[in-house]
């Protein structure tokens, strides 16, 4: 062999790995590009929510009567403040929590290359390390800092150097702590999880862990509310990671309380032994690198249950619906990023109903009654577009050449029957069902039996309206995001959670209070779920399906003069 | 159903423009019941393009194709339905299993019940994929892949099969088994078009051949005719045709960039 081996690149490869935490494989290149415009509209739109914020938080500070409630509340905003820097980081490194070890790919290829193997584990980490560093910094400069900054005012102990460094010490090792806790639990089910088991577990644990951020928010949200219990130094916070290092701040500020000094000494430990583990997994797979090479597909001959079949006694369907919805199950039951986006959304559904349930227990009556009238069409509007947004996304597009050649005009409409059916199971009788229990323990089972009907209808209705123009076989058709611009998605959003879902709470109400009332609302919901599915059909299955996203070719004018 | 005229798929002036490309310039071809129709070009020459407008995937920026004697954009779905087709590269959704990839195209055709199980038990079983039945298929080799592709092309019993590429990455007893399995297929009147790299085997299973180079034809006829009287090998044809037999002076070229 002639000419010379240089050492492997260490450099290429980390640049390698780091621009892989960014790739949407999923997308073509028109959909990689919206996806980043998109993106780039989400981050306005939190620095404009963080410059409201600010502002709301000089006020407050500004105007507090003395130093003992400002000792009470500061402690309070401390903890959210090193919270959500937490739930930032935390989430970024669970979407791509996946990729936290060299995979498959990385052995197959990098292996056959004259690359040692500790340089593709220490690019693999130095990648991960400036992925983590990018959201722990941004995070912590975006919203720790400016709170120290506001959180003066003239009752203030310390001044704001000491605050800002505390606040950023104390943010940056709760985010670390957050990424370590994740890796080692990536970690520890990659070296530890049979190996027929291994993707299964990874997906799954994946999908649990971004779900419980998300459903986390509302706990997140209620941090100022628990100032009472911080100033009487509740021992329950022992069991809250994100106190463990409001008492770092607090030690930092000069405070030598036990109460502090023990959090601070838990976060110190906690964070140790998560790094510690996180640490011990990749030396364990640098070893054991082969580990990841066997696919658990391979692994067996498991005998899988045979499909269910359709009862010979039922009028037997199109195949052409059967291939649809057959197809759709299977996609969401066995695709990681499917899951991970409808869960996501579920969460996020579940996370406004339990905030708005937990939080009128206690209130009066009448306030947690329309609590649990609106949880479940919440919880509706949640998994249907949770369900909406996953089918859009592709599962291979090329493989989607299989429904373009077998298109057919007679069988379009029994595919998109079997996408509407999918979508009222899954989306508006399995919420339904989910919430009746605890409809059926706080209304009493009559009027939850009653308000049944009429759940069902405003589902049904929200599903009629999402599906009117739809044309597409789920998940065979590319995607551009940002078609419209943000401040309107947040518009039909505002709309549907604020408007729809508080009137279909008052219809519910209004329904279960008496027989006639019952009748009255149910024969309006059935009239117009009637005329929107006229309106649908109108057009259903008769244009050709979509197998490429476009953009809207018209510009509609505001009409403003 | 087409039932009456001809059992004939004719290609008519085939043209696919990408803006300022021609891709497929002015193509016609036809292929006679029980034919195998040898499609061949060097990569880039318009093959799997053409093979896309034949299975209308892609649709001609002008020309006409017309199987028995009924024009593509007149029923496209009843041609489509007449049509089994193997693409290129072995495209699936991956995350399935083989069954259930069967029981998907089935479906999708319209067939449908016991009688569409039972025949996807059969056809795994021959093709010697029964064992991986759980497995998904993003556990499958490219030949296991081919197979399940073919199965799915032979599901519907076509009258017309379009092959693009069938044998790469198939073993020697797959590969022998598909041959046999072409020549038996168009034994009662059925059509193939067979686009291959694999002139070894276009030799023996073709009898006619068209030979595409830049988008254009550039060679068509039974492949004893093209071999002519100096008896030459469809290899030796091709690279004359496409003009690539200069071979030994690009080879030499390469190692000397590879040696700079």
């Amino acid at each position: 062999m002639s000419g010379d081996t240089r050492p492997a690149p260490f450099s290429t490869l980390t640049r390698h790995f780091f621009q892989g935490f960014f790739r949407l494989t999923f997308l073509d290149d028109a959909g990689e590009e919206s996806f980043r415009r998109a993106m780039i509209g989400v981050l306005s739109g939190i620095v404009a929510f963080g410059l409201l914020l600010l502002r709301l938080y000089l006020g407050k500070y500004a105007g507090l009567p003395n130093a003992d409630v400002y000792r009470v509340m500061v402690q309070a905003d401390r903890l959210l403040m090193i919270s959500l820097p937490m739930l930032v980081t935390a989430f970024a490194i669970a979407l791509v929590s996946r990729s936290l070890f060299p995979d498959e790919t990385d052995f197959r290829i990098l292996m056959a290359l004259p690359v040692p193997r500790r340089t593709i584990f220490a690019a693999k980490l130095t990648a991960l390390f400036l992925f983590a560093a990018i959201f722990i910094i941004c995070a912590n400069v975006v919203i720790g800092l400016p709170f120290a900054l506001v959180s003066g005012g003239r009752w203030a102990e310390s001044p704001l150097l000491d605050r800002a460094l505390a606040q950023a010490a104390a943010g940056t090792l709760a985010s670390i702590f957050a990424v370590a806790a994740i890796v080692a639990i990536q970690g520890l089910i990659t070296v530890i999880a049979p190996q027929s088991w291994l993707r299964g577990l990874s997906v799954g644990t994946q999908t649990v862990m971004v779900c419980g951020l998300v459903l986390s928010l509302p706990f997140v949200d209620r941090i100022p509310t628990i100032a009472p219990s911080l100033h009487a130094k509740a021992s329950w916070l022992y069991f809250v990671a994100p106190a463990w290092f409001l008492g770092v701040q607090q030690w930092l500020l000069g405070s030598r309380e036990p109460y502090f000094v023990r959090l601070a000494l838990m976060a110190i430990v906690g964070t140790a032994a998560t790094a510690l583990i996180a640490a011990g997994c990749y030396l364990a797979l640098y070893r054991r690198f082969d580990r990841v090479v066997v696919d658990a597909t391979r692994m067996g001959r498991r005998a899988r249950h045979p499909p269910l079949s359709w009862p010979r006694w039922l009028p037997t369907r199109h195949p052409a619906y059967e291939a649809v919805q057959a197809f759709t199950g299977a996609t969401l039951r066995r695709s990681s990023l499917h899951q991970l986006v409808c869960f996501g959304i579920f969460a996020a559904g579940s996370a406004l109903t339990a905030n708005s349930v937990l939080g009128n227990v206690g209130s009066q009556e009448r306030f947690l009654i329309g609590a649990v009238l609106r949880a479940p069409l919440t919880l509706i509007v949640a998994t249907v577009v949770g369900l909406r947004e996953a089918m859009l996304l592709p599962a291979n597009l090329k493989a989607a050449w299989v429904f373009q050649f077998t298109e057919a005009e007679t069988s379009r409409r029994h595919q998109m029957n079997a996408i509407r059916d999918t979508l009222g199971g899954a989306g508006v009788l399995a919420p339904a069902a989910l919430v009746f229990p605890v409809q059926a323990a706080v209304l009493g089972l009559r009027s939850a039996l009653a308000g049944l009907p009429v759940i069902v209808l405003l589902g049904w209705m929200f599903v009629e309206v999402v599906l009117g123009n739809w044309r597409r076989i789920p998940f065979t058709c590319t995607v551009l995001f940002a078609k419209r611009p943000a401040a309107h998605t947040v518009l039909i959003a505002i709309l549907v959670l604020f408007w729809l879902v508080p009137i279909g709470g008052v219809l519910e109400q209004v329904a279960i209070s008496g027989l006639r009332p019952w009748l009255v609302v149910t024969a309006i919901l059935l009239l117009i779920c009637a005329g929107l599915r006229w309106v649908r059909l109108q057009s259903w299955g008769r244009l050709p399906l979509e197998f490429e996203d476009y953009l809207p070719d018209t510009i509609e004018p505001l009409g403003l003069r | 159903m087409w039932t009456d005229g001809p059992k004939v798929l004719k290609a008519c002036n085939l043209n696919k423009r990408y803006q300022a490309l021609l891709a497929v310039d002015n193509v016609s071809f036809t292929i006679s019941p029980g034919e195998i129709l040898g499609y061949l070009g060097p990569n880039g020459s318009g093959k799997s393009t053409t093979i896309n407008m034949v299975v209308g995937l892609l649709e001609p920026s002008s020309g006409s194709l017309s199987l028995f004697g009924q024009k593509l954009n007149t029923d496209p779905e009843d041609y489509k339905r007449r049509i089994g087709y193997v693409p290129e590269e072995p495209h699936l959704y991956t995350y399935l299993t083989a069954p259930e990839y069967l029981r998907l195209v089935g479906r999708l055709r319209g067939l449908t019940g016991w009688g569409l199980d039972e025949k996807i038990e059969r056809l795994l079983r021959l093709f010697g994929l029964w064992e991986s039945r759980y497995a998904s298929m993003s556990a499958f080799s490219k030949g296991m892949r081919q197979r399940v592709l073919l199965s799915a092309a032979l599901l519907h019993n076509p009258d017309l099969l379009v092959l693009d590429e069938p044998f790469s990455g198939l073993d020697v007893s797959a590969g022998q088994l598909f041959t046999t399995l072409l020549r038996l297929f168009v034994r009662d009147g059925r059509m193939v078009l067979f686009s291959s790299h694999r002139l070894d085997v276009v030799e023996q299973l073709c009898s006619r051949v068209v030979i595409l180079h830049g988008g254009r034809v550039v060679a068509e006829d039974r492949v004893d005719q093209l071999r002519g009287s100096h008896a030459e090998s469809l290899e030796e044809v091709f690279a004359r045709v496409t003009r690539q037999d200069d071979y030994t002076s690009v080879a030499e070229d390469i190692l000397q960039v590879v040696r700079s």
